[in-house]
């Protein structure tokens, strides 16, 4: 049984309006709205989004002031996002942004990468050395973007990892060899629009090329400063870069070479300070007991207590690692091209947690708003006589 | 650049939001075990029934 649940149902009376370019007008704009409903409550407040994009900066302000504590050091207000019909670019961000992310049917929502960073007048001359520290700039935001995408939609992949599990006996019929993460990603492929379709075979080649440079990167390399160790890798991603593109006419360094080779340092710095480790062991500890399958569970079972968790993140650390990997290359496929993805698109590809009004896709929120059913009201022989009738006499 | 240990718990990193969810999971499991199929068919067997109770209303407001 569903009852509903306001932290996931978006609310027209405590809702502010992004329609139009994103600028510092329109910050100006829904400022003093953003604050009289922080003041008013500490519930959720709903931003309904209708808009082609526009500065990044004036997107973050927007997000700053609607995620700020009050006097009190309360917790922020949750943020529900809804795009109505466009959300393009910084809008599509701020979209992402929410605590939970619904979509009108008919909407459409586009990703790409960075174009801007926090000023949009650039306050230096242009010149080599200028332009190369923008292309590096960008990269970072891109980077970083990526980063911040990936810890919004962890849970939303989990949560379609698990409710999709009973469609996957019905994909391995022609290969049962398949795991449960091929499969999952086999199923999503299957639901998506033509240009979602080409974001995945991308996220796909990314998450191969992440794979084989984690192999590498990831070997215990010695040295006596943190400097002489990220010397050793990047020498290490020096030689993947020229291996892997031996048969690629004209590569060079100094052509694409070296920008990738910068962005590789740092996507798998990432991976190696632990923080991908930790979201994955958080996931296990959140998911792990509808992750199990029955054998799973029987053999867990027989584990003392102490090392029952150990043992269940090691079990659900399998399921989750190669999901993970591919969404992490999507989160960076996004920043590459555009990406125009319908509602249904974007829920399969975990951007959003709900299409409104499908009854197909289920969200969170089901399981948020999941309550047990009441017990059945008492039979009337077991209610006892009714008023003013007499007991049976046995 | 020496790697950190990967933390297994987080109990003292739980947020209310975690909490929240947590519980919901708890309810889920409860009455499905792991048997979500089942909870999802469940969830769209209801939302039929209200959607064909809407559908049956805005019939009767057409008469």
């Amino acid at each position: 049984m569903i009852i509903p649940n306001a932290r996931f149902r978006p609310s027209p009376t405590r809702a502010v309006y992004v329609h139009g370019p994103i600028d510092p007008q329109m910050v100006q704009r829904l400022t003093p709205r953003v604050i009289l409903l922080q003041s008013q409550s500490r519930n959720p407040i709903t931003v309904y989004v209708d808009s082609p994009g526009g500065r990044i900066d004036s997107m973050g302000e927007i997000l700053k002031l609607l995620r700020s504590s009050n006097q009190d050091y309360e917790a922020p207000c949750r943020i529900i996002t809804v795009v109505t019909s466009r959300a393009a670019s910084a809008a599509a961000d701020l979209l992402s942004s929410g605590d939970y992310v619904i979509a009108y049917p008919e909407s459409t929502i586009l990703y790409h990468g960075s174009r801007t960073f926090r000023d949009r007048e650039v306050p230096f001359p242009i010149t080599v050395e200028t332009t190369a520290l923008i292309g590096l700039m960008l990269r970072l935001t891109n980077e970083k973007a990526a980063t911040e995408l990936l810890g919004k939609i962890e849970d939303r992949f989990m949560m379609r990892l698990l409710l999709s599990r009973g469609r996957f006996p019905e994909i391995r019929k022609n290969n049962p060899q398949m795991t449960d993460a091929e499969c999952f990603l086999a199923m999503i492929a299957g639901s998506l629009s033509e240009p979602a379709r080409r974001l995945f075979d991308t996220a796909k080649q990314l998450q191969g090329r992440y794979d084989a440079l984690w192999t590498i990167i990831r070997k215990p390399y010695k040295g006596k400063t943190g400097a002489s160790i990220e010397a050793k890798r990047i020498k290490a991603l020096v030689d993947f870069e020229v291996s892997s593109n031996k048969k690629v006419k004209n590569w060079t360094f100094q052509g694409a070479g070296l920008t990738q080779l910068t962005e590789d340092f740092f996507l798998l710095n990432d991976q190696l300070s632990g923080n991908q480790s930790n979201r994955i062991n958080h996931l296990c500890n959140q998911w792990g007991k509808l992750a199990l399958d029955a054998a799973d569970q029987a053999e867990i079972d027989k584990v003392p207590e102490p090392a029952k968790k150990e043992k269940i993140t090691q079990r659900v650390r399998l399921l989750i690692e190669p999901v993970m990997g591919f969404f992490n290359a999507l989160c960076h496929a996004l920043q590459q091209g555009e990406n125009n993805l319908t509602a249904t698109d974007a829920y399969w590809l975990g951007l959003i947690d709900e299409v409104m009004g499908n009854r197909d896709l289920p969200s969170l929120r089901h399981i948020a708003e999941y309550q047990p059913d009441p017990p059945p009201p008492p039979a009337p022989a077991e209610l006892g006589p009714a008023v003013g009738q007499e007991p049976e006499q046995k | 650049m020496k790697r950190q240990t990967p933390k297994t718990s987080n109990i003292e990193d739980t947020t209310p939001e975690d909490k929240a969810l947590n519980d919901a999971i708890d309810r889920v499991y409860k009455k499905y075990g792991n048997n979500i199929s089942a909870f999802v068919r469940d969830i769209q067997k209801g939302l039929a029934v209200k959607r064909q109770e809407a559908d049956s209303h805005g019939d009767d407001m057409c008469q």
